[in-house]
């Protein structure tokens, strides 16, 4: 899976040769912010997956993309297309890293189902704000929507995951 | 730090290990670019899969500008015979193969106008409304988005209830007046994670009354069911996030979904009456379907770029130095309330030269027993309201906006509240005392 996620960019950014300094400043930018936006909406693996398809989308319309005022949010879109059709039902994470690399056993086993209860974007905004650090203005730019927006998702995905992780 | 964010902070470095562990930098990849070899890059593109295209732009905008239309013209229809009279517009034909809508189904035809089809698409639905569901429906003037697509603003009603939604149609022909029904959704009958493929159809859906819907499958070209007798029994599971749809089976291209929300009899809270359908096609990855995506719809064909040519999206009103908000929340029987209450809002706006930007999108709310509230934030108290055109308050309350809710006994956490922590929002809500004299 990992080989053809990379192959995907190869492909593409040399369909911008002239611009590989801006594509690369891109994906530098970009990259890390659909990664954990996009992991906290699918879980790791079709995650990952859904971003490397955003990121392979901007570097292929780069010219359209660097018109865009905030070129993030609409990969996260990009992103979430392609990541509800990566996903089967049948096939449904029951954590957002349900196999890891990096341990012997997935971590918290009981916050990261807790999180798979919230409402999708609920869970991105809170991931995003208090798993990773971001302001609230970062997480507003990567889901495209206004501030008192993100505002709602974290007022309410965190409430929920209180009553969820609480009920244990 | 609480104990909760403790752990989020953790999993947050435990999803980046996880997640560079399985990656190279994008540098890495950059680098390797130089020694790819051009035959590997023919090969792999060959290769590529079929990227998604057609992105749906979501602009909270558009609902602003869309509602704009209610007051300018009302068509009123019901089941009664007579008073379908508007929608018996001659159908015009279509191409075969140019597209297929909810209504009229199939490809054969469409109607002259937006208003007619979307009068029409109302009129066959709520004949067929679940049993014990006497509905009735205005529709508004249709705006028009881009060259093909336009949004119609309706409102259904029941004997004791209301709901205000919208219908997405389009030009699905190369006539140019033959429109048909795509999508429509009541406020906050959501739909989510909409997925097509292999026969199995998947969606989370999530209602103002938090109800199990009735669900029904139609094979978008012929109009027959492909699931005969789906509903709430067969393919839905109540889950804490929402309802899960997963139907699977299903024997068409492309299916027509319709849910139909009539709420919990048993209470008495809130809107009762809620409507959705959208169209979904195998692989389809650009379904617009529900309320927030009806509301935020701005611009198919012209992806992004085309966002620069709507509205205002951020919901303020600006007057000198001043910036506030407002929203307008129905919390009383009377449909379309709030709708009409906003637009004037906006046309006070437009009519004076001091204030500019526009209202938020208005909502329907848990009942309130009581007539006018207006909740001010702590920095609106700048803004002359009166110039607003606001229906006239029996209580205005200053202050943190979740604090005066409790005050007048209502609960920020309700999920029909959507301004907590916004202090220069202006909360106008309407309840069950509130005289609509539109």
């Amino acid at each position: 899976m990992d080989s053809g996620r990379y192959a995907l960019y190869e492909v593409v950014i040399t369909e911008h040769a002239d611009n590989r300094a801006d594509v690369s400043a891109l994906l530098d930018d970009a990259r890390p912010r659909l990664e954990r936006a996009l992991v906290a909406r699918f879980g790791i693996d079709d995650g990952l997956d859904a971003a490397a398809e955003a990121l392979a989308y901007g570097v292929e319309h780069w010219p359209k993309l660097s018109t865009m005022t905030n070129p993030i949010g609409y990969l996260y879109r990009v992103g979430d297309t392609a990541g509800q059709r990566l996903r089967r039902r049948w096939n449904r994470v029951a954590a957002l890293v349900e196999e890891p690399q990096s341990v012997d056993q997935p971590l918290d086993v009981d916050l990261q189902r807790a999180l798979l209860k919230l409402k999708p974007e609920h869970r991105v905004a809170v991931v995003l704000v208090y798993a990773h650090g971001y302001s609230y203005a970062e997480a507003a730019d990567v889901l495209d929507v206004p501030l008192t927006t993100i505002t709602n998702y974290l007022n309410r995905g965190l409430a929920r995951l209180r009553t969820v992780v609480e009920a244990k | 730090m609480t104990d909760l964010e403790q752990r989020l902070d953790a999993l947050g470095d435990h999803l980046d290990t996880e997640r560079e562990q399985r990656t190279i930098s994008a540098n890495g990849r950059a680098a390797m670019l130089v020694d790819l070899d051009p035959q590997a890059v023919d090969s792999a593109s060959e290769r590529r899969p079929k990227r998604p295209v057609g992105s749906v732009v979501l602009r909270v905008a558009a609902a602003l500008v869309l509602l704009g239309g209610v007051v300018a013209g009302i068509a009123k229809f019901s089941q009664d015979t007579e008073q379908r009279d508007v929608v018996s517009t001659t159908p015009v034909a279509l191409q075969l193969g140019q597209g297929v809508g909810l209504f009229p189904v199939g490809t054969r035809v469409g109607l002259e106008t937006p208003e007619a089809a979307a009068s029409a698409y109302l009129a066959d639905r709520i004949a067929s409304a679940p049993a014990g569901l006497e509905l009735t429906a205005d529709i508004g003037i249709a705006s028009l988005i881009g060259e093909s697509r336009a949004m119609v603003v309706f409102t259904l009603r029941s004997p004791d209830d209301a709901s205000d939604g919208l219908v997405l149609l389009g030009r699905t022909g190369q006539d140019p007046d033959a429109w048909v029904a795509l999508s429509a959704a009541t406020i906050g009958f959501d739909v989510e994670d909409i997925t097509f493929a292999d026969s199995l159809l998947t969606a989370t859906i999530s209602s103002p009354t938090g109800a199990v819907p009735q669900v029904a499958l139609f094979d978008a070209a012929t109009g027959a069911m492909p699931v005969p007798g789906t509903n709430p029994a067969g393919g839905l599971n109540d889950r804490a996030s929402g309802v899960e749809l997963e139907v699977s089976g299903v024997a068409a291209e492309t299916v027509g979904v319709r849910l139909w929300d009539i709420g919990r009899p048993e209470s008495q809270a809130g809107p009762r009456v809620n409507f959705a359908e959208f169209i979904v096609a195998d692989g389809d990855l650009t379904v617009q379907a529900g309320w927030e995506v009806l509301t935020s719809f701005a611009a198919t064909a012209g992806g992004p770029d085309a966002g620069s040519s709507v509205a205002d999206a951020s919901g303020t009103i600006d007057q000198g130095d001043c910036s506030i908000r407002v929203r307008i929340y129905n919390a009383g029987p009377a449909a379309g309330s709030a709708s009409r209450a906003t637009v004037a809002i906006r046309e006070a706006i437009n009519l004076d030269n001091t204030m500019s930007g526009g209202p938020l999108e208005p909502t329907n709310a848990a009942a309130w027993d009581g007539g006018v509230a207006w909740i001010v934030g702590p920095d609106a108290t700048c803004f002359d309201l009166d110039s607003l055109g606001l229906p006239v308050a029996d209580q205005v309350l200053r202050g943190d906006p979740s604090q005066q809710l409790a005050n007048l006994g209502l609960d920020e956490r309700d999920q029909w509240f959507q301004d907590a922590g916004t202090s220069n929002t202006v909360v106008v809500l309407l309840g069950q005392r509130y005289l609509d004299t539109d």
